[in-house]
């Protein structure tokens, strides 16, 4: 080995070290005095965190916040990950990914962002028809045995709709919203929060049922509800207790001014706003703490 | 020229002759690239990006150290089907490659030949090679909806400019005497291309291929990211949405060596092809 | 056999007024060869001899004046009206007309020609070379690898067939390209400067084998060079150019009897007698011969 040779490692090792050390700069720990940064992708159904942050509600319970907005809530976890958030907003199907891969990590739910659960048909904007002219058109449903298609049908059969004339496709939910743009279905059968998402898009309402209670394979029941899971990272309990109870205070303010804050924190259209439930916040009952065994958060 | 071989001898030497260039190749190769300089370089970073992530440096998440990604290279070939993705990426690849250089090629040669034609196409290709090939995907998915045609065009687009390009300059830059040498002796235009500007630019051409290779590669891996369900670049794009980083760095790596490794082919071909250059 | 009448080549360019520029590279030259002669085209560098000789190969068009072959006319020469030029701009433009044709392979069988350099293609061994040339000519496959190696014997390469042109001496290259051009059979061969870029030791051989061939064979050769004294030695006729514009500024007749190394002092004399030509055009100068 020449000498030069050592010199390149040992510039090399510098340069790694140099780097990393950079890296941990960038973590924070979230304790007393130190801002929380929360990731969140900017979805009206994150109402309780939007007006916490409007009318300072944080601040009431000696939290400093930061709001960052990503892409999208699998970016956010990527930022969990990293260090450049100690909270995230992320929904159930993705929430379940990150912490399967990284249980190691301490990722855990501490509470989550419900909504009320719904059938609801939404049309393309461009279809202007009536309940009654469903016939021949494609409409998207969950899956074959979804408890939103048995109530459409039940309901739909009640006021003598034939639906057997119905050209039924069957994908996720979260792939309805960008196929009924593309032109793909005509309608979507779907979960009332993405319905209002699809409201916002200028997309009609033909059909809504709010009594349809989940509970099987294609809407378990605890999933059903939740829009957001609520994944800490890295937060003292004292600063996890605290974001608890400040969410739990915005989620009763009244109606209006969450709708107010909403309107202005999002590009959501108030008018939409104005006929639909909001989302809630809540902490983590007891059937999903069976659910999810360790994998939510626990003071220690 | 002693055509008087019987036809075991002939398959005999045949193999031997496939072993003979095989060996060649390889050795090569490790002579070439596996040298002592190469190694002072590697080993000390292979040694930091183990060492780092797992004594907490750097998080073992986000950087997985190599002991790691080789477990999870072996998961995925073992259970996995990750054979199965290679080939399939494998085979929209030279599919890609094969339409691109079918079509290049010829039309290269047919416009270094013949000053008429180039005149009436040259300009066409000048203004639409800057396009980006990335920039096509959106048009791309539009007409061809998502599946093999798709992913075909956009690799065939990624290498269809540099292989035309450099066989179009290959056949232009024929020495003009050796054209003349040929005329004089009463050649055909299609002996002239077959005999004089073809041996001629086949080190252009070479030379454009591997450019093709490159770029076709990375366009194989855009247009698994976005319109396939199978195949590396696929894969990648899946790792990411289920956390899963280490996946994500073994993809990168096999893409990394498949594309090293077809340069290494190509530019033995190009030493085999030189061999008459030598001396000059 | 050869006639040449009143080549001329001028390389022009319409300037926007629309008159020609350009510069003459040969004017007005007539020449006669008959068979089997072996006549010498000497002249400094610059002086359009290559370019006659391109013409006689039929490798350039003549801006004016004729040539046949055995009768045969080589080439029609380029338009002079501008209308005629956009007709046969129009013509031409797909092929040029030095094209001999789109695919199938014409037999030439009455000129061969040797440059200087990039005579031979370095792509193929010295053998396949010649193959390549017999190929062209028709010869049966069977017939050609035997004719080959007698050709390349013939110039004095028995043993160097299979190696690659940049595996050869320039001395070697040129064998090779005259083996080629003799493989051809044909009746004539023009040769550029062939041994200007070969060292004097193989040159001298060269030019005895050339000149034994020759006699053998009894070809016509055109030979253009710039050494006098190689014109001298090999030459029944020394066609002398002179250069601004390339005319053809005297012939001298070469009576001496070969082989002409042991003529060494009437070789000189001729060669000063040529030089002396070219001395009083320069400066005016040296008036013991004058045309």
């Amino acid at each position: 080995m020449k000498r030069w040779h050592l010199a390149v490692a040992a510039a090399i090792a510098t340069t790694a070290l140099t780097l990393t050390l950079l890296v941990l700069g960038t973590r924070a720990g979230g304790g007393n005095g130190e801002v929380i940064r929360i990731g969140h992708t900017g979805s009206p159904h994150l109402a309780p965190l939007l007006l916490a942050v409007e009318q300072g509600i944080f601040e009431e319970y000696g939290l400093r916040v930061e709001l960052k907005q990503f892409g999208s809530t699998a970016e956010a976890g990527y930022a969990l990950l990293a260090g450049r958030v100690q909270v995230a907003f992320i929904e159930p199907s993705t929430s379940f990914r990150l912490i399967n891969v990284h249980d190691q990590l301490e990722i855990k739910i501490a509470g989550s962002i419900n909504f009320p659960f719904g059938a609801t048909l939404v049309v393309r904007q461009d279809l202007q028809i009536r309940l009654h002219d469903l016939a021949g058109l494609t409409v998207a449903a969950a899956s074959r045995h979804c408890m939103l298609l048995k109530a459409f049908k039940h309901d739909a059969q009640r006021h003598g709709l034939a639906t057997g004339e119905i050209n039924f496709v069957y994908t996720a939910f979260d792939t309805m919203l960008p196929a009924l743009e593309a032109g793909q279905v005509d309608a979507i059968l779907t979960r009332s929060s993405y319905a209002l998402l699809a409201q916002a898009t200028g997309h009609k309402v033909l059909y809504q049922n709010w009594d349809v209670v989940p509970d099987d394979a294609c809407c378990p029941l605890y999933v059903a509800q939740v829009e957001y899971f609520m994944l800490v990272k890295n937060l003292t309990s004292q600063a996890v207790k605290s974001l608890d109870a400040a969410l739990l205070a915005a989620s009763q303010r009244p109606a209006e001014e969450t709708r107010e804050a909403v309107a202005r924190r999002t590009q959501f259209p108030a008018a939409v706003l104005q006929g639909a439930p909001l989302a809630r916040y809540f902490a983590v009952g007891p059937e999903l703490e069976r659910e999810l065994g360790d994998w939510v958060w626990t003071a220690n | 020229m002693d055509r008087k071989l019987t036809i075991q001898t002939y398959q005999a030497r045949g193999l031997n002759l496939v072993v003979k260039e095989l060996a060649a190749f390889f050795g090569g190769v490790a002579k070439n690239n596996f040298t002592i300089e190469f190694f002072t370089v590697l080993v000390p970073i292979m040694a930091l990006w183990e060492a780092l992530p797992r004594l907490g440096v750097v998080s073992p998440f986000l950087v997985p150290p190599p002991s790691v990604v080789a477990v999870t290279f072996w998961e995925l070939l073992a259970n996995h089907g990750y054979l199965g993705h290679i080939g399939i990426s494998l085979q929209r690849f030279f599919l890609g490659l094969a339409v691109a250089l079918a079509a290049a090629i010829p039309i290269g040669i047919l416009m270094g030949w013949n000053l008429f034609l180039r005149r009436h196409t040259l300009p066409l290709f000048q203004m639409l090679a800057p396009i980006p090939p990335p920039a096509w995907v959106p048009i791309t998915i539009i007409l061809f909806g998502i599946g093999l045609p798709m992913q075909v065009f956009l690799v065939f687009l990624g290498a269809f400019y540099p292989v035309l390009f450099n066989t179009y300059q290959g056949v232009k830059d024929t020495e003009p005497r050796y054209i003349a040498s040929a005329r004089v002796f009463g050649a055909s235009e299609f002996t002239l291309i077959k005999r004089v500007y073809l041996p001629n630019s086949l080190s252009s051409i070479v030379m454009g291929v591997k450019v093709g290779i490159a770029l076709g590669l990375v366009m194989l891996v855009v247009a698994e990211m976005v319109g396939a369900h199978s195949g590396i670049g696929w894969l990648l794009v899946e790792s990411k949405d289920f956390f899963r980083i280490d996946r994500m760095v073994v993809c990168m790596l096999t893409l990394g060596f498949i594309g090293w490794f077809l340069i290494e082919v190509m530019k033995y071909l190009e030493t085999k092809l030189a061999l008459w250059k030598v001396g000059r | 056999m050869i006639a040449a009448r009143k080549i001329t080549k001028f390389f022009s360019v319409i300037n926007p007024q629309g008159m020609a520029e350009g510069s003459t590279a040969v004017l007005s030259v007539s020449l006669e060869i008959a068979d089997g002669e072996f006549v010498a085209i000497v002249g400094p560098s610059g002086c359009g001899k290559s370019t006659f000789l391109e013409i006689l190969a039929g490798l350039q068009a003549p801006t004016e004046g004729e040539v046949y072959i055995a009768g045969k006319r080589v080439l029609e020469p380029l338009p002079s009206t501008r209308r005629e030029m956009e007709s046969y701009q129009k013509k031409y433009r797909f092929l040029s007309p030095i094209v001999n044709s789109l695919f199938e392979d014409i037999p030439k069988f009455e000129t061969a020609m040797i440059f200087q350099d990039y005579a031979i293609f370095p792509w193929m061994t010295a053998l396949e070379n010649v193959l390549f040339t017999l190929e062209l000519r028709g010869v049966a496959r069977q017939d050609r690898a035997y004719r080959a190696r007698e050709y390349l014997a013939m110039v004095g390469l028995s043993g160097e067939e299979n190696k690659y042109p940049s595996q050869l001496s320039g001395g070697m290259r040129q064998r090779v390209a005259l083996a080629r051009a003799l493989s051809v059979e044909p009746k004539i061969i023009l040769m550029d400067e062939p041994f200007a870029a070969v060292d004097a030791f193989s040159r001298h051989k060269l030019q005895e084998d050339l000149e034994r061939i020759w006699q053998q064979t009894k070809k016509t050769i055109v030979f253009v060079t710039h050494d006098v004294d190689e014109a001298v030695l090999l030459s029944d006729r020394v066609v002398i150019f002179s250069p601004q514009p390339g005319t053809v500024r005297n012939i001298i007749d070469v009576c001496l009897p070969r082989p002409r190394r042991y003529c060494r002092d009437r070789l000189q004399e001729l060669k000063d007698r040529v030089m002396q030509i070219y001395q009083y055009d320069a400066t005016g100068e040296g008036i013991e011969y004058v045309i």
